[in-house]
This record gives structure tokens, sequence and C-alpha cells, in this order.
């Protein structure tokens, strides 16, 4: 076998590896694309409205947010606030992930590829060894794609189908998500269940506080974000590497 | 509802970018102490933020007004971990 076709051998396993790797992640995404399908079109949207929103953003919180504000009719600058701060950690995973990928890895591809970068896919790129390739990172996406688009029609449809208890029964599942996420983190971390405390004591004071209960839902979301990260960075700053070696 | 399109290109340009630019420009490491911080508990919060903001404890309410006992049997479960 010559280099050349050997080359392209490699390749093709980087990418099949993606797949297989990404397998787990389709089948959750299209779970809690169920759920948003389902939500929008009780927003008011058209199923291929929702359609396009999946196809277009592939963010759950940020899209949950998004139709939240299309729903209340809100600001286009309030959209794009809420957007960027929902989905500002994606910077930081985008910047991490620039430091990991190879050096085949050209603008183009991260122009394409960077559309996909979500907490799933950039938690299981980081955790593989050494760099990751174009086509690792290629393969990783396709199976979450087309589980969120596919979830998200799903939803959108069959929606309007199900009977009303199962509807919201599986409307249930993404506030279960989001706990599970929340809850055992801040379980082992006492840093982290003040700060989740925190931002239940801003979101609570936002919603009943008369004055403050004016502030629409997507800048609540923004506000209760902002200060609790802010008081929990102040608070409790990440350790340096040398601080820790020598803790430990 | 206003103009659902340019809705969608604003959620777009903004999520897009987002993820993009930093991917193409970026390549030295932080190094402010404050600025990791926030950052690394913003990761967790930024993608917890709708559930602490919307449905735990105070839109879940009005929204599901129906299901108000999940509101607690739900972290409480997660608490013991159910999940």
């Amino acid at each position: 076998m010559d280099r050349k076709t050997k080359a392209k051998g490699d390749k093709m396993n980087e990418f099949k590896q993606g797949i297989r790797d990404g397998c787990a992640i389709g089948i959750g995404y299209f779970s809690v694309s169920f759920t948003f399908g389902i939500a929008a079109v009780a927003s008011g949207l058209d199923w291929w409205q929702a359609l396009a929103v999946s196809f277009m953003n592939l963010t759950s919180a940020g899209q949950f947010a998004g139709i939240t504000v299309m729903a209340a009719a809100g600001s286009y600058i309030e959209m794009a606030i809420s957007q960027f701060i929902i989905n500002l950690r994606y910077a930081l995973m985008s910047i991490s992930l620039s430091q990991k990928v190879d050096k085949n890895f050209t603008a183009g591809k991260k122009m394409v590829l960077g559309f996909a970068v979500t907490d799933e896919i950039f938690a299981v790129s980081m955790s593989r060894e050494g760099e990751v390739s174009s086509q690792y990172f290629a393969g990783l996406t396709v199976l979450p794609l087309l589980g969120w688009n596919l979830g998200t029609l799903a939803g959108a449809v069959l929606g309007d189908v199900l009977p009303d208890n199962i509807v919201s029964a599986l409307g249930l599942a993404i506030y279960g998500m989001f706990i599970a996420i929340v809850v055992p983190v801040a379980k082992k971390d006492k840093h982290v269940l003040m700060i989740v405390l925190l931002a239940i004591a801003l979101s609570f004071g936002l919603y009943y506080l008369p004055g403050l209960n004016r502030i629409s839902s997507g800048f609540a979301i923004i506000i209760c974000a902002v200060i609790a990260s802010a008081v929990g960075a102040w608070l409790f700053p990440v350790q340096d590497e040398a601080e820790e070696e020598m803790e430990s | 509802m206003k103009n659902f399109w340019i809705y969608l290109l604003v959620m777009f340009a903004v999520t897009y970018m987002v993820r993009v630019l930093p991917f193409l420009i970026f390549r030295k490491k932080i190094e402010n102490r404050f600025v990791r911080s926030f950052f690394g508990i913003y990761s967790l919060y930024g993608f917890g933020s709708y559930d602490l903001s919307y449905c735990f404890l105070c839109n879940w309410v009005s929204y599901y007004s129906k299901c108000r006992s999940h509101c607690c049997t739900n972290p409480c479960l997660s608490w013991k971990g159910a999940f």
C-alpha cells in the first residue's frame, strides 16, 4: 500500500471513529431536541420554523431562550444579547479547542466545523488523546447534527398528535436534564452550591420583587448568569497550577 | 411575533460568531485569574442558566402549574442521586 492510500485510509478511520464517538451524543440530542420541537410549536412557531431554528443554531439553552424572546415579541437587541451571553461559553470552548486541533485543521475547516462546537461535542473532543483532526471532528458532529434536527422535527410534528399528558411529561425531561447537570456538581463542590443558591435567589428576586419583575425573562437570564459568575469568580477564583502542586 | 427570519438571522449570526471567531483568532492561553474563574463557573452556569432562571422555582409555576410537585421532587430526587 503506498503512502497516499494509507493516509487516506487513516483519515477515513478517524472519521469513522468520530461517528462512533458521537453516537451517544446523537441519541441524547434527539430526546432533548424533541422537547425543543414541542416547546417551539407551543410557543407559536410552525414546525418548519422550529426545524430552521435547530438547523441554524445547534444550541439547547440558546434556542429555548430564543423562542421565548420570539414569543414575547422581544427586541432584536434583546435576542442578540441573550444569545451572546448564553452562548458565550462556546467562545471559551473554541479557544480551548483551537489549542488541541492538528495543523491540518485549516481556517476554512474551522469556519465550517466550528459551527458544531457544543458542550458535549467539545467534551468528547477534549477527552481524545493527542491532537484532534478535522476528520475526527467532522465524524463526531454527524450523529449529533442528525439527532438534533430529527428530534426537533419529530417533536414539532408529533407534539400536536401526542396526548397532552405525554407531551407534558416529555417537556419535563429537559428540566430533569438541566437539574441532572447542576445538582451533582453542586453536591460535590460547596462553592458551586453557593453560586447556584445565589443564582436561585437572584432569579427569585427578578421574578417577584416589584419593579424588578418588569425585566423580561431574556434579560433575567443574562443578569443572573453574569452576577452569579462574577461573584463566584471573585469569591472562589480558580487555583493556579503552581498553587495546586504546592498544596498537593 | 416580529419577523421570524430576522430573529433567526440574529440568533444564527451571534451564535456562529461566538463559536467560530475565537476558534480562528485565539491561540494564547488566558492568564488572568479572574477571567479564567469567571468562565470556569460560567461554562457550568451558562448551560444551567435555563433551568435556574426559567424553571427552577420561578417561571415553572406559571408554565407548568399542573406539575408543581415536580418543582420540589426533581431537585430532591437528583440530590439523592436518582438521575
